[in-house]
């Protein structure tokens, strides 16, 4: 049998569906973000009907004496791991085998001792269509079947939180009194721990559940009391004073108890309190959740389908964008290059073709020199400002010499440093200069050899 | 084909399309980053290259530059040489092509001057480098006279360029 985890989101509108005896109790919730407000409607309202029709969940549920809840411990926190042992454990705990049952596993908590908390869910499938053939005669066809126990209890904390002033001690015990059936729903703050069918007036019965759900420790229990028979609360004041030597009781009647159990299951059919399971599963389930999930797989497969298209398209964009680019980058260096080295390119690409381009480059480098070298002579001017750097300076030159690519002066200072001028004048036109001295002469000058040459290109 | 036989077909279709195109996402992503490491080559490559054509446009137009300057075909230096005045007239002047391998050479006058101001020397090189062909000083020997200050024996190799006779 398939297993359907809470965490679905059935629908925003939906209805909690009660059979007492004959009769149907009806109630509908319309969720408004995490508000819900509840209604009571008449089961011959034309409009639950047409909102049925439309797909709005109508949740019913199975009784304790259906269905059982059984906390679970197994020794794993990875939940993969945990939902595949799940099964097998509950099926060793069940008195019939799980392939006849319909199950859940809800509020999965972790334990520091490394295991892992969980409550198993479970009807056995008979049941459940004996209970759905109930419901479709009464007139409903029940979109989810709820545990009776479970809608109890979380709707009873919804309406009186646990801690609440008034509320006392942390035992809760909420009692459905119903036409053909009580349900004792107990547990210990916020925490479910068990769900029982019982007869209220059998009170040693009534003990033994409590004992076996909070220990024996505790003695004082909230009595939160719901259903047709609450309203009248004879029934209530003699169990409690049934209870009384042996156990503590605070009670308290839930406001409209007989629309309680159609509250709890329509608000637990359109908000998720993580506790909420749908035991029509499988080949029970109802054909609008059927057909729902169909719509929700179907639209997933078309956003998944138009993502995948999506991508394609921007990766055909994106492969064409970076060969058309790399394609231009080609073709504007592969421009320059033919433009600068001609048939000598050949089938030279990249690096191999600069190195070409850089050949040719320097060829013509070489090549145009003497071109350059005739429009940028300086020529006499170069050697009339050596000669004014000479005579501002008390030079005696002796002899100048003057080619394209050397300049060498030679003559007298009156010291030592007395021809550097010359030097940074040479260095200023570009030359790599240097200077050569001699010992000073017995007039005290100084000869000297100023040389200039051009850095080779 | 009935709705519940479509459905797994489309989801595996849809899955399928799905996965191709989050792999070849990833592809391209690599593809990116390899490209933009290869335009990143490729920029670097591609100034070098447009320093290389500038560098080359520099010197063809330096080259066309010194040729059109040079294209004309009228000889302005000899009549200028003819009409200095008798103390620099050259005692002996030598002429030489010096050819460049491209159809053009360098055409080299030397002038030697015995005895002569240096500084009227250079006003004659002045003269022939503003001449509308212009003549380029291409070696010089100074020798400083022993007699008379400001004065030397002078060699000047004064150049053109033409295209090779």
């Amino acid at each position: 049998m398939n297993r359907t985890g809470s965490g679905m989101d059935w629908g925003r509108i939906g209805y909690g569906a009660d059979l007492q005896g004959d009769r149907l109790v009806l109630c509908r919730a319309e969720r408004t973000r995490a508000r819900v407000t509840l209604a009571v409607v008449g089961a011959d309202d034309a409009r639950w009907r047409e909102e049925a029709g439309r797909g709005c969940p109508v949740a019913a549920c199975v009784g304790p004496r259906e269905s059982i809840t059984q906390w679970i411990d197994v020794g794993f926190r990875a939940r993969q791991k945990v939902l595949k042992v799940l099964p097998t454990v509950l099926d060793i705990q069940l008195p019939f085998p799980l392939e006849e049952c319909a199950y859940d596993f809800l509020a999965l908590r972790h334990h520091g001792d490394g295991k892992t908390h969980a409550l198993g869910v479970a009807a056995r499938l008979a049941d459940i269509e004996r209970k759905l053939a109930r419901f479709v005669a009464a007139g409903v066809d029940p979109t989810l079947l709820d545990q009776e126990g479970l809608a109890l209890w979380t709707h009873s904390l919804d309406e009186r939180p646990a801690g609440d002033a008034g509320v006392g001690p942390s035992v809760r015990v909420v009692a459905y009194d119903g036409v053909d059936r009580a349900t004792l729903a107990i547990g210990v703050g916020a925490e479910f721990r068990s769900a029982h069918a019982v007869r209220l007036e059998d009170v040693a019965q009534v003990c033994r559940f409590l004992r076996a759900a909070v220990g024996d420790s505790a003695r004082a229990v909230t009595w939160c009391w719901a259903g047709p028979g609450a309203a009248g609360r004879g029934g209530i004041e003699a169990l409690a004073e049934a209870l009384g030597p042996e156990w503590t009781c605070t009670v308290h009647v839930h406001a409209d108890p007989g629309t309680f159990l159609a509250r709890a299951l329509a608000r637990r059919a359109v908000q998720d309190d993580g506790w909420r399971c749908n035991l029509r599963q499988g080949r029970l389930e109802h054909a609008s959740l059927a057909r729902q999930r169909g719509r929700r797989t179907r639209r997933a497969a078309v956003l998944a389908l138009a993502a995948g298209l999506l991508l394609c398209g921007v990766n055909v964009g994106a492969t064409w964008l970076m060969r058309s680019r790399t394609a231009t980058f080609e073709q504007v260096f592969a421009g320059y290059a033919r433009s600068l080295a001609g048939s000598a390119l050949g089938a030279a690409r990249g690096e191999q073709a600069l190195l070409i381009c850089k050949r040719r480059v320097a060829d013509h480098r070489r090549a145009s020199r003497p071109y350059r070298e005739y429009l940028r002579s300086e020529g006499g001017r170069g050697l009339e400002t050596l000669l004014d750097v000479a005579a501002r300076h008390g030079l005696i030159l002796e002899a100048m010499a003057a080619k394209s690519d050397r300049v060498s002066v030679g003559g007298r200072g009156t010291d030592w440093d007395s021809a550097q001028p010359l030097v940074a004048r040479l260095q200023a036109s570009g030359l790599k200069a240097r200077i050569e001295r001699e010992p000073a002469l017995p007039d005290a000058t100084v000869p000297f050899t100023v040389t200039g040459e051009a850095v080779r290109e | 084909m009935s709705e519940h036989k479509r459905l797994p077909i489309l989801s595996l279709l849809a899955l399928a399309i799905w996965v191709i195109g989050v792999s070849w996402s990833a592809r391209t992503w690599r593809q990116l980053g390899e490209a933009q490491a290869r335009w990143g080559e490729r920029r670097a490559q591609l100034a070098v290259m447009r320093g290389l054509a500038e560098e080359d446009a520099a010197y063809g137009a330096a080259q066309a530059q010194a040729r059109a300057m040079c294209s004309g075909t009228a000889d302005l230096l000899t009549p200028m040489l003819a009409l200095c005045p008798p103390a620099m007239r050259a005692d002996e002047s030598r002429e030489r092509v010096e050819p460049l391998g491209d159809g053009w050479a360098w055409r080299v006058r030397e002038l030697v001057f015995e005895d002569v101001p240096i500084d009227a020397a250079m006003g004659l090189v002045d003269d022939a480098e503003r001449l509308s062909t212009p003549w380029r000083l291409r070696g010089c020997e100074i020798r400083a006279s022993a007699h008379t200050a400001g004065n030397g024996q002078i060699t000047l190799a004064l150049g053109t360029l033409q295209p090779a006779p």
